[in-house]
């Protein structure tokens, strides 16, 4: 048996008793963030993406605490998709390499599970007997099973027995137990205890669908066998615990017909057989049914019901011929892969009955549950073939951008004197200080005062040039005067301007800071955008070509796995034409008997030479 | 089919996980009986319907059982063949059937699983009947003389060896034909062959103009019949028989030294003393009817 991605999970992080029913519980805490997010896939039924981020944490060394759980976790993964020699390296590379008790018990015991489903039974057994104590208790029941399928196997069948028939298998383990330890019991040739065993599966409550299917499966089992044992009666017991509608209620319905027969009531054994040909399932038991019906008929003394009987089952089984030709046909025709993934099984024309029965069949169910794996690896490669083309679109986009703008924004780079802005704010700056350390009002006099004072200074030049006279004397006093006021105005008006001048300066230095910034950052952004263009066109290639390579290998994956379910599929349809034919044998040569037997009755040849019929029978 | 096979046909049960779901309640169990009274006649008697049948299965690729299809094989080739003798006796065509069931014969005696069979001289006789029907006597007779050196025991081993000294007969191979006849009285004493036989016997000896060697086997047929009742009681045949035998006697009788051959060969067989007196009588008819007078007194006398 191939685990399930459940399995997997129930098994890698259940850390409770657990039963065939019980779901996964959450794992103890992650330690490292990225396992979170890899945990968090995997619990969403997302194993591709818990892989894909499980690879990238790895890359990117973000698995400090949970490398080793990484390890298993892929491990199972892989053995999951039925990767099984990938799978197993893994989980011996974990043991090459040391890891705790609890670890390493976990390996051995999914490389037993790798070498069971091999077929390699010994080294299975090997590989369970090197699992310590260590391992968690949630493995314990199917550890067991384990053990015990192993041993059947070997045919160990007491130690199979041993193992199948300790207390360790909690709620409805015990019965899945005790299926296997009768078949073992049967191989060992216990038959009776067998039998015993069977009976209590057979007998006990079951609450859930797939031991319900346990209880059917033993049932039938117990009443083929009292029924080979020639006890119609109990077989007739066992038989009728059986369900209807169950996959198994065809052959029980076909059996119980039997029991009926063995004691001699033939119109009973017509009650089953009539209820089973009823039915439109194309399964072997129905057929068998056919046939049973007239030869009741025929046990009956009514040749004429048994006649008809026997053209009805002729009449079906070369209907069921012409399905199955229909079948092969299309098992081998081209449109073979768009049926498999149809979800509804039955919508697949002359395949869809003979898949449905199929799908119960695990090889397939393997391969199918491959195929559809490998469909969604070349649905993400493909996703990520279509993006790598949007990158290669961005990319140029970029380029073509620089290319279109980067000459424009260098010219505006060099033309927007940063340089001598900034030499002005120190000169500026200088100046303030000059000016702050030695006041001249002056200096920030308004135009109008400027003026007012060259004024003044051209008036006494001219009065200076007069004749010493007291026109003179009092024009000089004058604009001493007018000077004075003058002076006193800018005086008054100087702490007023300084302070203006600083707080201009500050902001021109604000100014100039944003300036040089967005100077440095647009020539650091000039730089910088052949970065973002250069040298990703090589390594987007270099993805494309490696999507391209891996679609390949998985497109090849597929071509296998297509061509294997293709092999599955004929082969099965290709047993049931024989089983068909047999029947349809069965069929003609018992309505030629039954033709024979009304002409010339119903005696075994001699060598008498007188004509003489065989009897028919089924 | 022992539990061990029935269990393991039912498998190892694969460990997994389901979901609680309603137990269904309908059962076999509930499967109750249906009134069910046959409606349908019973199907006419119809060997043609059913050799076809046989043909149909024996034509499909479903015969692959073999004995199934031996069994049809044989039935097939039993029916085909009484269809034709049907058909001959109603003046209609019979080739096709004979071929067929001269097919089936053949196949029958060399198909290997056959080759001890207990009916081998069964076909044997019906491939000889086939044969014969289709006038092929040569190849008939191969088939009854394999018949009886397979199958000297065999209970159609008598008929057999009768029918090869008729054919014998009939190609006027005296010796051989006498040699048939003897060996069907010997393997048919007192059975259905055995009189028949005796007086082919005696006849196959007066054609090789044996005459001495054929009055015992005349004599045979004469003295069980008249054992039993007089010659006048005889049915039609009996009386045929007596007197055909009688004047068979009565040519060889006259080819050799006439009334003393006859005085010499009774005096060495008492049991004839009861009918000698025909003898002597059919002898002077003999003369009479061809106008000898004289020989006819003596014998008369």
């Amino acid at each position: 048996m191939r685990p399930t991605p459940q399995l997997v999970t129930v098994l890698l992080f259940c850390t409770a008793a657990f039963g065939p029913a019980q779901s996964a519980e959450a794992p103890s805490a992650a330690r490292d963030l990225a396992w979170g997010e890899v945990l968090y896939e995997h619990f969403q039924d997302e194993s591709f993406r818990a892989l894909v981020r499980l690879a990238a944490a790895e890359s990117r060394a973000e698995l400090s605490h949970h490398a080793e759980d990484a390890a298993l976790l892929r491990g199972g993964t892989y053995l999951a998709w039925g990767l099984r020699d990938r799978a197993e390296s893994i989980f011996l590379s974990l043991l090459e390499q040391g890891t705790t008790p609890e670890r390493r018990d976990q390996a051995w015991y999914w490389l037993a599970r790798i070498r069971h489903e091999r077929g390699e039974y010994a080294d299975a057994y090997a590989a369970l007997e090197r699992i310590g104590d260590a391992l968690p208790r949630a493995f314990d029941p199917d550890r067991n099973e384990l053990t015990g399928r192993v041993l059947i196997a070997l045919g160990r069948h007491d130690q199979a027995v041993s193992r199948l028939s300790t207390p360790d298998y909690p709620g409805a383990w015990r019965a899945f137990a005790d299926f296997n330890m009768a078949v073992a019991l049967s191989r060992a040739g216990q038959e009776e205890e067998a039998v015993a065993v069977l009976r209590r599966v057979g007998t006990a409550e079951a609450s859930t669908e797939e031991t319900r299917l346990l209880r059917d499966r033993a049932n039938l089992a117990l009443g083929l066998a009292y029924l080979e044992a020639g006890d119609p009666d109990s077989a007739r017991l066992a038989l009728d615990r059986v369900r209807l509608g169950g996959p198994f209620s065809g052959r029980a319905l076909l059996a119980a017909g039997w029991a009926e027969a063995q004691r001699g009531r033939f119109r009973a054994a017509l009650g089953p057989w009539r209820q089973l040909t009823a039915t439109t399932e194309p399964d072997d038991a129905r057929l068998e049914a056919l046939l049973a019906v007239p030869w009741a008929w025929h046990q009956l003394n009514a040749r004429g019901e048994s006649v008809a009987g026997y053209e009805v089952a002729v009449a079906a089984c070369e209907a069921e011929t012409e399905r199955l030709e229909a079948a092969l046909a299309a098992a081998a025709g081209d449109g073979l892969l768009p049926m498999l993934r149809e979800e509804d099984f039955s919508s697949n024309g002359p395949l869809g009955s003979y898949m449905h029965a199929l799908a119960a069949d695990y090889p397939f169910r393997t391969a199918m549950a491959d195929l559809r794996d490998l469909d969604h690896m070349a649905e993400n490669l493909s996703h990520w073939q279509r993006s790598l083309v949007a990158f290669r679109d961005m990319v140029d986009a970029r380029r073509a951008r620089y290319e279109r703008v980067a000459p424009g924004v260098r010219e505006a780079i060099s033309a927007d004197r940063i340089e001598e802005l900034e030499a002005e704010y120190l000169r500026q700056q200088a100046r303030v200080r000059q000016l702050t350390e030695r006041p001249d009002p002056l200096a920030l006099a308004s135009p109008k005062q400027r003026d007012q004072q060259a004024r003044i200074e051209a008036a006494r030049a001219r009065a200076l040039s007069l004749p010493e006279s007291s026109e003179r004397a009092q024009a000089l006093d004058r604009l001493r005067r007018l000077e004075g006021a003058l002076a006193w105005r800018m005086h008054a008006a100087w702490p007023e301007r300084l302070r203006a001048l600083q707080k201009a300066l500050s902001q021109s230095e604000r100014l100039l800071a944003q300036a040089r910034a967005r100077h440095e950052s647009v020539k650091a952004e000039l730089a910088a955008a052949p970065a973002t263009f250069t040298g990703y066109s090589v390594r987007i290639d270099a993805q494309a070509d490696r999507v391209e390579s891996l679609l390949s290998r998985v497109e090849t994956a597929r071509a296998r796995r297509l061509g294997e379910i293709r092999v599955l599929l004929l082969d099965s349809l290709e047993r049931r034409r024989q089983r068909v034919a047999g029947y349809l044998g069965e069929a003609r040569f018992a309505l030629a008997a039954a033709w024979d037997a009304a002409a010339n009755g119903p005696v075994a040849e001699s060598g008498s030479g007188a004509a003489q019929a065989p009897e028919a029978s089924p | 089919m022992s539990a061990v096979a029935l269990i393991a046909l039912a498998g190892l049960w694969p460990f997994a996980s389901g979901t609680d779901t309603p137990d269904p309640v309908p059962t076999v169990a509930d499967a109750v009986p249906v009134e069910i009274v046959p409606g349908r006649p019973d199907p006419d008697s119809d060997p043609q319907k059913a050799a076809d049948a046989y043909a149909a299965f024996l034509a499909s690729p479903a015969a692959a059982d073999e004995t199934l299809r031996l069994t049809a094989m044989r039935r097939l080739a039993d029916l085909r063949l009484d269809a034709a003798e049907a058909a001959v006796a109603e003046g209609r065509p019979a080739d096709a059937m004979l071929a067929e069931s001269v097919s089936l014969y053949e196949q029958l005696l060399s198909a290997p699983a056959l080759t001890d069979a207990p009916s081998r001289d069964h076909w044997l006789y019906q491939l000889a009947r086939a044969h014969a029907m289709a006038a092929r006597t040569q190849a008939a007779e191969a088939a009854l003389a394999a018949l009886v050196n397979e199958y000297p025991g065999s209970p159609m081993a008598p008929e057999a060896w009768f029918r090869i000294g008729e054919s014998r007969f009939a190609s006027s191979d005296w010796a051989a034909a006498e040699e048939a006849y003897r060996a069907t009285r010997d393997a048919s004493a007192g059975g259905e062959f055995a009189e028949q036989a005796q007086y082919k016997l005696g006849w196959a000896l007066f054609k090789q103009a044996r005459h001495e060697e054929s009055f015992p086997a005349f004599a045979a047929v004469v003295d069980a019949r008249l054992a039993e009742k007089p010659l006048a009681e005889q049915d039609a045949a009996g009386r045929e028989l007596v007197e055909d035998s009688l004047r068979a006697m009565a040519i060889g009788f006259a080819a050799l030294d006439g009334p003393e051959s006859v005085a010499r060969w009774l005096d060495s067989v008492p049991s004839a003393a009861g009918w000698a007196w025909l003898a002597w009588a059919r002898l002077g008819d003999l003369y009479r009817d061809n106008e000898r007078w004289t020989d006819a007194a003596a014998a008369y006398a």
